[in-house]
């Protein structure tokens, strides 16, 4: 219980930050997906349960904090966690693959929500590549920093901390 | 599994609007978080922004100047024109102003919509706002409102594709009327303009009032270019905002327009 409290608070966080200060900075194309990029990073560290909590989690809070249809996000990132699961466990585990998947399901998720006819403006090719980077830096926030205790399976623990 | 099929639930029941209440309370909650992280974001980029363009301040600072200087000799005029203006209306027994209700508000775009084409305000029904609502800034038109929650309103820019407002030139003599359509960004497309009316660069465009939509007299744009093609029997003009819409912070919503 205290884990998907943990997550929730850092997904309120995220969706926060998200929709405000990341948005305010790089504007709507090039905003950053850090709400995936999250899900999608604990993912990439094996957490597929914590993953899925957090896409639905997330997915939701950015869905009832602005003026999409509820329950639209969560459908989309809940599908692209499923995709990277599938790709990791019948494909190949390549890094490279994976990151591919990130930037895809951004791309779809910004046409599902906010559609556009500029589909390759620089703004929209930077807002994939920032939503990549903020996996990785994710990643390595989650195994470098917290190694240990996520190992032991109590980095969550601390973060609620 | 059980995510998809709660997000699928969620779904069905937010198209019979079951989900209301639980966004009107993540809304509530996150408003001022939301409002106040823009707040800050907004100010460090101003900052940053200082810095790397001191050089465009500075021209902008002379060419601000002379402007100033033009726009003071033509308050001046427009102050006895007032004046004459209102002995008339006392005169006739017209009321000076329409009763008009001003909702201050917050801006933030809408991080959601990649053509930037509308903004989300933190004023929503529980504050008077309805839908088709004007968002203006001094005399200058916003954009309308367009989806309305209990804490939160969300609103198309004039720039926005869906906006058609009907319009007219008051610098030429004829009235010179048309419809002004979004084309993103700044721009504003003036189109059905008839072939024998007048219509130059510089001219200032407002709202007329004629769609019923738009109250009449709000400032529109300014024309930067016309176009004329023979083989087409209207003409059309391009339009540019006055101000740029995305650096505006608060705007007054019109809740009660007398239209």
């Amino acid at each position: 219980m205290k884990k998907y409290i943990s997550l929730s608070f850092i997904n309120i966080v995220l969706v926060l930050l998200q929709t405000s200060f990341l948005f305010e900075f790089f504007g709507s194309a090039a905003n950053p997906n850090i709400v995936l990029a999250f899900s999608f990073s604990l993912l990439f560290l094996g957490r597929k349960e914590e993953a899925l909590f957090s896409a639905f989690v997330g997915g939701l809070l950015l869905d009832l904090s602005g003026f999409t249809i509820p329950g639209l996000s969560p459908l989309i990132f809940l599908s692209s966690i499923y995709l990277g699961i599938f790709i990791r466990k019948y494909i190949f585990k390549n890094w490279s693959l994976q990151f591919v998947t990130v930037m895809l399901s951004t791309f779809l998720y910004k046409q599902f929500v906010g559609f556009s006819q500029n589909l390759f403006t620089i703004e929209a090719v930077t807002g994939l590549l920032l939503t990549a980077f903020a996996v990785f830096i994710f990643y390595l926030l989650n195994s470098s920093l917290f190694r240990n205790e996520f190992d032991k399976g109590r980095f969550l623990e601390i973060l609620e901390v | 599994m059980r995510y998809i099929l709660a997000s699928l639930v969620i779904l069905f029941l937010s198209f019979f609007e079951l989900i209301n209440p639980v966004k009107s309370a993540v809304q509530w909650t996150f408003t001022p978080f939301q409002f106040g992280l823009k707040q800050v974001a907004s100010s460090t980029n101003d900052t940053f922004g200082f810095f790397t363009s001191l050089q465009l301040i500075s021209r902008d600072n002379v060419r601000l100047l002379e402007e100033n200087a033009e726009l003071e000799s033509k308050i001046l005029e427009l102050k006895i024109t007032e004046e004459e203006n209102r002995t008339l209306r006392e005169q006739i027994g017209v009321k000076t102003s329409v009763e008009r209700n001003l909702t201050l508000a917050d801006i933030m775009g809408n991080a959601q919509d990649l053509t930037g084409s509308s903004f989300v305000l933190d004023k929503g029904s529980s504050h008077g706002v309805k839908v088709g609502d004007n968002v203006i800034r001094g005399n200058y038109l916003i954009g309308i409102i367009r989806e309305v929650s209990t804490q939160r309103s969300l609103a198309d820019f004039i720039t926005s594709p869906s906006s058609l407002i009907a319009v007219r030139d008051i610098d030429v003599s004829n009235r010179t009327e048309g419809i002004a359509e979004g084309q993103h960004g700044s721009s504003i497309t003036m189109k059905r303009i008839l072939p024998n009316e007048e219509i130059k660069r510089g001219d200032t465009i407002v709202t007329s009032g004629k769609d019923g939509i738009y109250l009449p007299g709000l400032i529109v744009g300014k024309v930067t270019d016309i176009v004329e093609v023979p083989t087409e029997p209207l003409k059309s003009a391009y339009l540019e905002t006055m101000i740029d819409l995305n650096k505006q912070t608060k705007v007054f919503i019109l809740t009660s327009p007398a239209l």
